[in-house]
């Protein structure tokens, strides 16, 4: 293993040019030709799950856009960062202030943002105008997981690229590379695992694989491993708030729920996704139960994301899950 | 409907459980009356006494005028009393016709 | 002509002229000059019913002196120390005039302290109760919750309750008679039946419509727009849970003040202390995910989508018609900020993830979630790697050290 330059894996094989990206073929072809003719290409909208290449193709764009010095030419925005639409407005003002005209081999400077999909409609609709007042010197490249989270005026003004997940298969095929290149040892059921705990977000299977790394230190990285890395990445109150849930103790549940969101400062998504894992590992579920059970997570993911209070949405999954308490008797829930 | 005079009333027997509830809620209990001692609970005793009796229960009313008993069921206001029911000071018909109504309850020792 | 106001100029001065609530007036004084018990009383009930009025009456019929501070102004617990600790002192005795008793400590509208602004608010009162030397009296609207469990146990509880209609009418009459306006009886009662046993209202509306008039006769009042008395959020909660029917608490949703985004949160807080069986507990909580779904819906202004939300909230309250049983609601909504144990270590997390954020773009928070877990297992196993990286990502020493301990 390379220790000389230790940074993190999501960056080292991070994609930089378009070439280099493997799968999203149509993705790349359409951004591709609007890339031969700059000045045609609109403001762009990436929707899609976390992990599935919207940062990176963001910032090949702008590697390829805007050359050498692309770093003063490209602002990069997250929603949650910044403290309201009037911060945005704010650095997105001075940044196209100061990259106006810089250079002639510059069409325009670019506004990366990301997680637009957790603005406020009003927020929305003020960046919008901000989109409007500064198109001739800058183009928008605005980052979601929903696009229907986005408002309609946006939407229209932006040529929209979805994100699917990735394959399993591509994934597996990428920790395989990545493993080669690290000189890792990765046995093909731990990467099997990885990708089962994952869910297609590339970005999470390479952390795994990388603090699996660290962890087994030369060793082989086999299935074990990858369940000790995952379990030591979740906080044990996932499981506990589980099993409260599934015991029928709804109130417990709930304030377990609460900690996890304000001491760790999880997301319901997050939140959700920590649970879906821990489920894998209950062994006193049956499959069948384990079934039904993926299926209220499903609707509860999707409430998640059209509903308006993340506390409510999940503890009305913690809610179901104590209807299983009371179907299976008083058997012991662990 | 069942009427509890303010001063104090009786009930059936109804056990220790419920006689407990009732000491706590506000009731005592002397010679086999009861008295209310805190009113900050009455409606919940008004409620409860109706859910255990299984009739509208109601208290009388005192007149502060002429201290004569009287239901809330004959007052004019009833549909519109927020405190309909319950035991506390009013005013009866009769003594509401007066004019000089507020000086007389100046005059009142309470 | 003086320009008063009449709820100034007919104030009553002493107990006597106070008006409704005798029991709750003879309790209060005997609090007051006999010994007591608790070194504290607390005053409650709906506004305007006399609360703050008594007590100044009491003070001007046992001289004493008041010194009153409102509750919701001064909310944190340095601000209540800083103003109240001086007056409870003993020293404070010689500021004042040696014909007054001594100073009464009035705290209004204590339930006006809620919120993490305040936090500490209510501890600040306690620990102030605890140590004075003066009587201390505290009034508030709505003592059902939470927050306020701590004075409960400390203090004298005396309720007040709306002044019934009689009294008000004869309370009305002799401002009539005082200010030489003949008022028809009917009139007068219907002022009165509209303030809905609030006093301060009644003399209020008295006032209004007695402004341009010689006589108040009962047409003149007749059509008085229903004071607003939509239902406050106890009220609301209340007969939400206690209803026998979806269409009856839809009623109470259409009457309430409060905004349905605090009502989401409120039942949502409630609903597992009123359903303790599980089965109707999860049904109740789908019918509330439901409505909060229509709610995130309500984008662009589609408020027709509102009447999804209230007919859902309306569901999830009335799973168990039949079944009330009056609990202690949770107001107002639990609010979670994202506290960390403390703010140096809530700074700090926030500087690693600025850190990680910048490197591997991504926002602070999915780095927290995203970046930091994993990070915390390679700091705490393998301190080459982690020195590396930690230069990468340029932090610094406390930074590390937060990484490595495990939590």
């Amino acid at each position: 293993m390379n220790q000389n330059d230790a940074v993190m894996w999501t960056e080292k094989y991070r994609p930089k040019t378009l070439d280099e990206i493997v799968n999203l073929k149509d993705v790349v072809e359409s951004l591709k030709a609007f890339l031969r003719k700059p000045a045609t290409m609109p403001h762009l909208l990436f929707a899609g799950r976390p992990g599935t290449g919207k940062t990176t193709i963001a910032l090949c764009i702008a590697k390829q856009l805007l050359g050498v010095s692309w770093r003063s030419f490209a602002l990069e925005l997250n929603a949650s960062d910044e403290r309201g639409i009037k911060m945005v407005r704010e650095r997105v003002k001075t940044f196209s202030r100061y990259s106006r005209g810089s250079l002639a081999s510059i069409p325009y400077a670019l506004v990366i943002l990301d997680e637009c999909d957790q603005m406020t409609s009003s927020a929305q609709t003020a960046l919008r105008r901000i989109m409007e007042t500064s198109s001739h010197t800058c183009r928008f490249i605005l980052i979601c997981n929903y696009s229907s989270k986005i408002i309609e005026p946006i939407q229209s003004r932006c040529a929209i690229f979805r994100f699917s997940t990735l394959k399993q298969e591509d994934v597996v095929k990428h920790l395989k590379y990545v493993a080669e290149m690290e000189h890792i040892n990765l046995h093909s059921n731990a990467a099997k695992t990885i990708v089962e705990f994952s869910e297609g977000d590339l970005r999470r299977a390479i952390n795994i694989l990388q603090t699996s790394a660290v962890y087994e230190d030369g060793k082989m990285i086999n299935e074990q491993t990858i369940l000790r890395v995952v379990g030591q990445a979740s906080p044990k109150q996932i499981q506990l708030m589980l099993n409260k849930a599934l015991s029928g103790k709804l109130i417990d549940a709930r304030n377990m729920l609460y900690e996890l969101m304000t001491t760790y400062g999880f997301s319901g998504v997050d939140i959700i996704r920590q649970m879906h894992r821990e489920l894998f590992r209950l062994q006193h579920l049956s499959q069948k139960e384990k079934a039904e059970l993926i299926g209220v997570f499903g609707e509860y993911d999707f409430r998640l994301s059209e509903g308006a209070n993340e506390d409510i949405q999940l503890s009305a999954l913690l809610a179901q899950l104590t209807r299983f308490s009371e179907s299976r008797g008083n058997s012991a829930n662990g | 409907m069942r009427t509890l005079k303010k001063q104090g009333f009786k009930l059936p027997y109804l056990g220790k459980e419920i006689f407990i509830k009732l000491t706590r809620m506000g009731l005592d209990y002397e010679q086999g009356i009861f008295l209310i001692r805190d009113l900050n609970n009455i409606e919940n005793i008004r409620d409860f006494l109706s859910e255990i009796l299984n009739e509208k229960t109601v208290f009388t009313q005192i007149c502060l005028i002429c201290r004569k008993d009287f239901l809330c069921t004959e007052c004019k206001h009833y549909s519109e009393c927020p405190t309909k029911d319950l035991p506390l000071p009013c005013i009866c018909e009769k003594c509401s016709q007066k004019n000089n109504l507020y000086e007389q309850y100046l005059k009142l020792d309470k | 002509m003086d320009n008063l106001m009449w709820v100034e100029k007919y104030r009553p001065k002493t107990v006597a002229e106070v008006i409704g609530n005798e029991d709750a007036k003879a309790s209060f004084t005997n609090w007051l000059i006999k010994k007591r018990r608790e070194k504290a009383v607390l005053l409650y009930g709906p506004a305007g019913i006399g609360k703050s009025t008594l007590v100044y009456a009491a003070a001007h019929d046992f001289k004493y002196n008041v010194v009153e501070m409102n509750a919701s102004d001064i909310r944190t617990r340095k601000a209540i120390m800083k103003m109240a600790a001086p007056a409870v002192s003993l020293s404070s005795l010689d500021e004042f005039s040696f014909e007054t008793k001594g100073n009464l400590l009035l705290l209004d509208e204590v339930d006006g302290i809620f919120g993490q602004q305040d936090r500490g608010g209510v501890g600040a009162i306690v620990k102030i109760i605890q140590n004075s030397r003066i009587p201390i009296i505290l009034t508030a609207n709505n003592i059902e919750i939470q927050k306020l469990r701590p004075l409960k146990k400390i203090c004298h509880l005396i309720r007040f309750r709306r002044v019934r209609i009689p009294l008000i009418v004869a309370f009305l009459r002799r401002i009539c008679q005082a200010e030489n306006i003949p008022a028809e009886k009917e009139a007068l009662e219907i002022l009165a039946q509209n303030s809905l046993g609030d006093v301060r209202s009644a003399i209020n509306d008295l006032q209004t419509f007695c402004e341009s008039r010689k006589i108040l006769r009962k047409d003149d009042v007749q059509f008085i727009p229903l004071r607003n008395r939509g239902f406050n959020i106890y009220d609301t909660l209340k007969g939400m849970f206690s209803a026998n029917s979806s269409v009856e608490a839809m009623k109470i949703l259409n009457n309430s003040l409060i905004d349905y985004d605090t009502l989401l949160l409120s039942i949502h807080d409630n609903l597992p202390l009123h359903y303790k069986n599980p089965e109707k507990l999860a049904i109740a909580y789908e019918a509330l995910s439901k409505a909060d779904v229509f709610r995130g819906r309500i984008q662009n202004e589609e408020w027709r989508l509102l009447k999804y939300v209230f007919e859902f909230l309306s569901q999830s309250t009335t799973i168990a018609p039949g079944e009330f049983q009056p609990f202690n609601f949770i107001f107002p909504p639990t609010k979670r900020y994202l506290l960390m144990r403390t703010s140096a270590e809530r700074t700090l997390l926030k500087t690693i993830c600025t850190r990680i954020g910048a490197k591997c773009h991504v926002s602070q928070k999915t780095a927290n979630s995203e970046y930091l877990p994993f990070l915390k297992i390679i700091f705490r196993k393998k301190s080459d790697q982690a020195s590396q990286l930690a230069k990468w990502l340029r932090l610094d020493n406390s930074s590390i050290n937060y990484l490595k301990k495990t939590n």
